[in-house]
């Protein structure tokens, strides 16, 4: 088979996979198009961020806001991107706590903002952001806990 | 001594033979109108909760979508994309009906993924019906009947609507592999003693989320990689592997029905030790790798040809 034969034979049995494959990986995730990048790093080191009273007892935040913990992560990735795209840190995965913090704050803001406590005798109530940061070193697993930022629910989804 | 290779040989040949896609009339009616189904899920139901769009993306690039936020817009354009893809499912003006149901679908996603933070449900789904209006677009291209042409693609517009989704299918997978290796710099399937970490980090999400707690499979994994980090190797690998050559599910069917089988088990395996669920992939692999429907085709026909009476 010649060489242009074998062209035409890939293109038109598996032509879209090679369009496809290129779109999503130099298009990268921009919908619909994605290069499915999720966990694809597996650094030794991870984040995950919750809500807690001002005790410290955990709210679940899907039952109390209707948003997940993950999508607060992304949030929080996504400050930390800013700060990087404006070269005030050089790479998230060594950020210093404050800048963490004033990331963490910005998250909290949003889901405040954004988020209304599904009971209203939330309203009022002082809630913290922690983040929780698991690092694998030497065969064991440690976890280290830090209060980023705090605020006051002031939304309440109103009773139907 | 030389007929083991030589049987070796044609039994790897004919595993890695590549057979043209073959795809029946039935098959590819019943397929395109689950997959509308399937994609029905994707259409908007009501306005989206955030008032702008601070981190543009997708379509928001381009576009002021702001329009998203009347709820009687919404409404006219959640009835009017569940009809176009009613009739594309039907056969009716594809490259028109699917195309508009294709806009509306991205428009909405892309105002939702414009706050910053991207979700990863929807895209597999969205480009697979991508596929499907290209396939559409694309029998024009030889269509004779030319307005005719529009209205009905017919038959092999259908089966080449199948084949072009089952490509895609295949290349995010492909694709997903070749993004750990670039992103990980070529390390990812040899980085099993890092794993644990994003199973505890998945555990306390859920946690944080709605209480919820890890059940037992769960447990047991993490006691284990406790233990023996370096096993999340042996967890890695075969999953790399999977994704990595989804390509060759597109060489014959048995292979599909192989990588089918094996992604979907890659993925509940995911779901049990990290509660993620990856549902819309989940279908998709189901409908088009496994291809349940072909398999029944074909063992109907084997039943016939076995019990017909010799002449």
């Amino acid at each position: 088979m010649s060489f242009r034969q074998t062209i035409h034979t890939i293109g038109s049995t598996a032509g879209l996979f090679l369009v496809m494959s290129v779109l999503m990986l130099s298009i990268g995730d921009q919908f619909p198009f994605s290069h499915f990048p999720m966990y694809s790093v597996l650094p030794e080191s991870t984040i995950c961020v919750r809500v807690t009273d001002e005790k410290g007892t955990l709210i679940p935040v899907q039952l109390a806001f209707s948003v997940q913990s993950s999508i607060l992560k992304k949030q929080m990735v996504c400050e930390l991107q800013e700060l990087k795209t404006t070269g005030r840190i050089k790479k998230i995965s060594t950020v210093s706590l404050e800048a963490s913090k004033e990331c963490g704050q910005r998250v909290l803001d949003w889901m405040l903002a954004h988020r209304p406590a599904l009971d209203p005798a939330m309203v009022g109530k002082r809630v913290k952001l922690e983040q929780v940061t698991y690092t694998a070193r030497k065969g064991s697993v440690t976890e280290k806990v830090d209060v980023l930022a705090e605020g006051v629910v002031v939304n309440a989804k109103p009773k139907p | 001594m030389s007929a083991i290779p030589s049987r070796l040989r044609d039994a790897v040949g004919s595993i890695f033979r590549f057979e043209p896609f073959q795809c029946g009339k039935w098959e590819a009616v019943l397929l395109r109108l689950i997959f509308a189904w399937l994609a029905s899920s994707l259409i908007l139901t009501a306005p989206p909760s955030f008032p702008d769009t601070p981190h543009p993306h997708g379509l928001a690039h381009f576009m002021d979508l702001g329009f998203l936020r009347d709820a009687t817009t919404v409404h006219w354009l959640s009835l009017t994309a569940t009809l176009t893809l009613a009739l594309g499912a039907l056969g009716i003006a594809e490259p028109l009906t699917l195309g508009w149901t294709l806009f509306v679908v991205i428009a909405s996603k892309s105002y939702n993924q414009s706050q910053g933070v991207i979700g990863h449900a929807g895209q597999l789904l969205t480009l697979c019906l991508l596929a499907q209006w290209l396939a559409s677009v694309w029998a024009l291209r030889k269509s004779a009947a030319g307005l005719r042409g529009l209205i009905w693609g017919g038959l092999e517009s259908w089966k080449r609507q199948v084949w072009w989704i089952t490509q895609t299918i295949a290349a995010s997978y492909t694709v997903s592999a070749c993004t750990k290796l670039i992103n990980s710099d070529f390390t990812w399937p040899f980085r099993g003693a890092h794993f644990l970490v994003q199973i505890l980090k998945a555990h306390e999400e859920n946690r944080a989320s709605y209480l919820g707690e890890p059940g037992q499979f769960a447990q047991w994994t993490v006691r284990l990689l406790t233990d023996h980090p370096t096993l999340g190797n042996a967890m890695l690998i075969p999953a790399f592997v999977l994704e990595f050559f989804a390509f060759l599910a597109l060489l014959n069917r048995r292979l599909s029905l192989a990588f089918g089988l094996g992604l979907l088990a890659f993925h509940n395996m995911t779901d049990l030790n990290m509660a993620i669920d990856f549902g819309a992939h989940q279908q998709l692999l189901w409908l088009f790798l496994v291809n349940p429907i072909f398999w029944a085709g074909a063992a109907i026909l084997l039943v016939r040809s076995r019990f017909r009476p010799q002449a």
